[in-house]
């Protein structure tokens, strides 16, 4: 605020000083002159005073029917009491103002009147007098001055007492603060009196006459619910004598009690307010009266007014310090030193004092801005050379700038790290002796190469004394004349880089010497299916194989093009091999398998490609070929083997049916002989039964070929016959096999029954296998009954449809059923449970079977005994390739 | 002497009776088919001579077991056996129970009717020869207990004073004796009556 208020006093000031020159000033005649004497008791520049004599010049000076002057004696009386003082004081007066005609006194209370009822000369007795006092208790004797007109405010004590009891209602003690000088005291009395009233409400403890230390004191240690009320202190205990305004900033600054006073010239002193009277207003009030008085209006004719010059006082300040609420002040209360009340005041000025500022701040800050640009531009330069050093620094290869000599001149601090010396011992020496630690200068060292061709040379030397290989580079520094100046020596340290290097180079030489070493073909193909890279086994089929070489078949022929050409001539294989080789290029599946047999001039051959994909960014397959012609071969051996062996247990099941099928054919056989014999007879006769003859002819024909077909399915069941598909009535094949077995011995008297789906449709399938198949199943039909009593022995075969797809033969027997141990092992080749059992039936009918795409299986049946079932599909698409 | 003489044959294999039938036919023999064991129990056969050919194996009931049912009950037949395949067991079996012979299938046509005639001759003998005994035992019959015992004696040879001592009797009664046996056995002679003895199986002690 003291910034404020200096700013708006010199503004004030500013304007003012404009005005003066820029208006102006208006001519006009000059109204009466009056004199005016004001008589002030007390010294100087007290503020009550100062306050009046403005609020009373201020009126006066607007009146247009006068001029005035004034003349204004402090006379101090209070601090110089002696009457001797006063006489000569009068005196001077008397002489000072005797060339004057001084129209009217203006006295201030009660000692100016004594004063100038004692002591005043013979020309102001005729002068009218106003006298004025803050209160009428203090106007004094009126017969000191009856002539005196007085005009007077009011110290209004109980309202100011009330107003702070209801801002304070839980006030218990009110202190009344009173000095030691006789108004001091004056005051204490008039308090004593009007306050009376107030005695049963609240405490009232008089401090009257204490010193002042003393009183700050006890005002700054009030008991709760207390507060202030000052009435003034122009002498203190001691006899020091105050500026009653001066005591109170002594003792409100420590005061923990709210204070109240009477007079506004307290409200920049520390008190809250009051309904306090003011001096300006007092001051307007006794010019009015003095106007009066000089327009020579008479006392008699009016009363003295009784305009209240008391107004509601608030220092804005103190209402926050002790925490009261402006809404809580009576109506119409003069708030000071309210925030925005300088604003509301000197709007214009503050405004005025802002654009100055706001013009200030900019050029300010214009300089500032130059001056902020130059330190950038400084700091700039600054971090630069701190980035390079640091870059320098952080540079883990040894840098080295050196003079033309071959001396260091600046290092980084690897280089510190990397020679293990300190940066000052490593200045000024030459790289040898530094880095090997001799005096002269390798040969191999590129600064003596550089030194001759002033060019950038390198080298990779080996350190034997760190046991490191080094990348030695130098940069020559040329002037203009291209003379060296300095030179620019790098070292780094490339031992593990060398050693993964030749690591590397002997992983890939290792890779290289296994892809070389494999039988395998192996490529590598781009997603777009060109050949990258092949390995020597690749090559070497390529050269022997396609008709182009290496050209053909090697790097930058596209495969997947290669493929599709082959489609024209082996449609089936290369149109799958491209399908296979795009899918697992595309990421449809992991990998892709085809086996296809690749025939050379000489000899047949199959290979085994498989297709897996390049595990890298670009993408693309590795393509390997295996020859499998070996395998294969194998394979084609072992089912070759697989189906003697198959006939081989046929062979053997015959033998054992042998003496059944011996019966099979003696029975036509002798009924063949039985018959001719009888034809011959019947014709020897005399009268030969030629009709006899002829049906037993037709008969000996129909047994001929019923020996003949027995002996036609033993021959199918013997010879060794690749397995062919054919449609077949399975109804037929089970018919005729039972037909083959019925009479067998070892059938011991087993009725077969068969319930054959007359519906049954025909299956692809070999004939004589699934024969055997059925064969094999009523033979181990037959044994599994061995201990079953002969009448309960019974052998039940059926065929049928099975879900619409397929057909399926059971054949069941009502022996003990199959062991829980056995089920798994049943078709296990050499797992028998007959005592002379091969232990190959059943694992030749699983091949069988298996080879028709069907399934074979046993179970138990609910009806006690066992039941084997066998499938076979209706589709010969769904039946693999090959027989067993 | 021209007896009837019947031939059965059973053979659960029709082509193959129907060919015996006819092969025996042709030689003149009277024959009889059944298509199995049970067919042919189910019929009552006459008491005439003749064979049964029976083949071994046959559903339902064999040939082996027939002949132990024809053994049990009164009926005799000489019986034959056809088979396709022979064991040694079953052979020894059907022949300790009195087959007449074992065939194996193809047979030779004329071994199978030298068996039958064979067969049927003896067994027409043999009926022969019982319905004698038959009637001897008949006569037999008629004696009284003391011819009985003069008849065993006579047979003997011992002359009538040695009987006559022995069963403490005169001469002339064993005569009279001797005589009414003679007539009730239809002896002509001594030699006849040793010839009844014989075959009554009375034999002197």
């Amino acid at each position: 605020m003291d910034l404020v208020s200096r700013v708006t006093k010199s503004v004030a000031f500013l304007l003012l000083w404009l005005l003066l020159f820029s208006i102006p000033h208006p001519l006009s005649a000059s109204p009466p002159l009056k004199r005016i004497l004001i008589l002030f008791p007390y010294e100087s520049h007290m503020p009550g005073f100062i306050d009046f004599e403005s609020g009373l010049r201020s009126t006066l000076a607007a009146s247009k029917d006068f001029e005035f002057e004034f003349y204004v004696e402090c006379m101090d009386l209070t601090r110089f009491p002696d009457e001797r003082y006063q006489e000569k004081l009068m005196e001077l007066y008397r002489e000072k103002y005797s060339s004057l005609k001084i129209d009217l006194i203006v006295a201030n209370q009660l000692p100016s009147l004594k004063f100038l009822a004692e002591y005043s000369p013979a020309s102001f007795h005729k002068l009218p007098v106003l006298l004025y006092a803050q209160d009428p208790r203090f106007t004094g004797e009126q017969s000191l001055a009856p002539d005196a007109i007085t005009v007077t405010g009011k110290l209004d004590m109980s309202d100011t007492l009330a107003l702070a009891m209801r801002l304070h209602p839980n006030v218990r003690k009110v202190f009344v603060v009173s000095g030691a000088s006789r108004l001091d005291k004056s005051l204490e009395a008039a308090a004593r009196e009007e306050l009376r009233s107030f005695e049963s409400r609240v405490e009232l403890c008089y401090l009257s006459g204490l010193p002042i230390d003393e009183l700050t004191r006890r005002l700054s240690c009030l008991p709760e619910g207390s507060l202030t009320l000052y009435l003034a202190v122009f002498q203190d205990g001691n006899g020091r004598t105050f500026k009653s305004p001066e005591a109170l900033a002594l003792i409100s600054k420590e005061a923990n009690a709210p204070i109240y006073s009477l007079s506004d010239s307290y409200i920049d002193s520390g008190i809250v307010g009051g309904r306090l009277i003011s001096h300006s207003a007092l001051g307007a009030k006794a010019a009015s009266t003095a106007l009066r008085i000089l327009g020579g209006e008479k006392p008699d004719d009016w009363s003295s007014s009784e305009e209240s010059v008391n107004q509601y006082v608030f220092d804005a300040h103190q209402l926050r310090r002790w925490g009261i609420s402006e809404d809580s002040l009576p109506r119409g209360s003069d708030i000071r030193h309210r925030s925005d009340s300088a604003w509301e005041e000197y709007r214009w000025r503050i405004i005025g004092v802002l654009s100055l500022l706001f013009i200030q701040a900019l050029l300010i800050s214009a300089l500032v801005s130059t001056l902020q640009r130059q330190r950038r531009a400084d700091r700039a330069l600054q971090k630069a050379a701190d980035e390079w050093q640091t870059t320098f620094d952080s540079i883990n290869d040894m840098i080295m700038l050196m003079d033309h000599e071959f001396r260091i001149l600046r290092v980084n601090a690897a280089a510190s790290s990397f020679t293990a010396l300190p940066l000052e011992e490593i200045r000024g020496k030459s790289c040898h002796s530094i880095l090997h630690g001799i005096s002269a200068r390798p040969e191999d060292c590129p600064c003596a190469v550089m030194s001759r061709t002033k060019k950038h040379e390198e080298a990779v030397l080996y350190d034997e004394k760190r046991d490191a290989w080094l990348f030695v580079s130098v940069d020559p520094i040329l002037d203009d004349r291209g003379e060296l100046t300095g030179l620019v020596h790098a070292v780094k340290d490339v031992t593990e880089k060398k050693r993964a290097m030749e690591a590397l180079a002997a992983s890939e030489e290792f890779n290289r010497a296994v892809l070389a070493s494999l039988k395998n073909h192996i490529a590598i193909l781009d997603k777009n299916g060109t050949i990258l890279a092949v390995n020597e086994a690749w090559e070497q089929h390529a050269i022997q194989n396609d008709s182009q070489g290496l050209a053909g078949l090697g790097p930058g022929a596209n495969y997947l093009e290669i493929c599709q050409a082959a489609i024209q001539t082996r449609a089936h294989l290369a149109w799958e091999a491209f399908n296979g080789i795009r899918s697992v290029i595309d990421g449809e599946r992991d990998s892709y398998t085809l086996e296809y047999p690749c025939d050379s001039p000489d000899e047949s051959r199959w290979f085994f490609m498989k297709v897996m994909p390049f595990r890298n960014p670009e993408g693309g397959v590795v393509i390997s070929h295996t020859d499998i012609t070996e395998r294969k071969n194998a394979e084609l051996e072992a089912q070759l083997r697989r189906e003697e062996l198959t006939h081989v247990t046929r062979i053997v099941t015959i033998g054992e049916l042998a003496a059944s099928l011996a019966h099979e054919i003696n029975q036509p056989i002798t009924a063949i002989l039985c018959n001719a014999e009888a034809a011959q007879r019947f014709l020897s006769r005399t009268t030969p039964d030629l009709e006899e003859v002829r049906t037993i002819l037709a008969d000996i024909i129909q047994d001929d070929k019923r020996a003949g077909e027995v002996i036609r399915r033993m021959r199918t069941l013997v010879k060794k016959e690749t397995p062919q598909r054919e449609p077949l009535n399975l109804n037929d094949a089970v018919r005729e096999t039972i037909a083959l077995v019925r009479n067998a011995s070892f059938l011991g008297g087993v009725s077969i029954v068969d319930e054959l789906d007359p519906e049954l449709p025909v299956v692809p399938a070999d004939r004589v296998q699934l024969q055997q198949v059925v064969m094999n199943l009523l033979l181990n039909a037959t044994a599994a009954m061995k201990k079953t009593p002969p009448a309960l022995r019974k052998l039940v075969i059926t065929t049928g449809m099975r879900d619409g797809r397929g057909v399926m033969v059971s054949v069941r027997d009502s022996g003990a059923g199959i062991a829980a141990n056995d089920a798994e092992r049943l078709f296990e080749p050499f797992y028998t449970t007959k005592r002379d059992g091969l232990g190959m039936g059943l694992p030749i009918s699983r091949t069988i079977i298996k080879a028709h795409g069907g399934t074979i299986w046993a179970e138990n049946h609910e009806e006690g005994g066992a039941v084997f079932h066998f499938t076979l599909p209706l589709d010969l698409r769904k039946q693999p390739q090959g027989g067993a | 002497m021209e007896e009837r003489c019947i031939v059965y044959v059973v053979d659960d294999d029709p082509s193959v009776l129907k060919s015996i039938e006819r092969l025996l036919r042709s030689a003149g023999h009277e024959v009889r088919t059944f298509s199995s064991a049970l067919e042919f129990l189910d019929v009552q056969h006459p008491d005439a001579p003749g064979c049964l050919i029976l083949d071994i194996k046959m559903p339902e009931l064999g040939g082996l077991e027939l002949q132990e049912r024809l053994a049990a009950s009164e009926l005799t037949f000489p019986i034959i056996f056809i088979t396709g395949h022979g064991t040694v067991p079953m052979t020894v079996q059907a022949m300790k129970a009195g087959a007449v012979d074992f065939l194996q299938k193809p047979f030779l046509n004329t071994d199978l009717l030298d068996v039958v005639s064979r067969t049927v001759a003896a067994d027409q003998q043999a009926k022969q020869q019982q319905r004698e005994l038959r009637r001897l035992r008949q006569r037999l019959n008629n004696l009284t207990p003391r011819e009985c015992q003069v008849f065993e004696l006579v047979v003997t040879g011992m002359l009538n004073k040695q009987i006559a001592f022995d069963l403490g009797t005169s001469e002339k009664t064993i005569k009279v004796h001797r005589a009414r046996i003679m007539e009730k056995l239809g002896a002509g002679s001594l030699a006849d009556l040793v010839r009844f003895a014989q075959k009554l199986g009375i034999f002197p002690p």
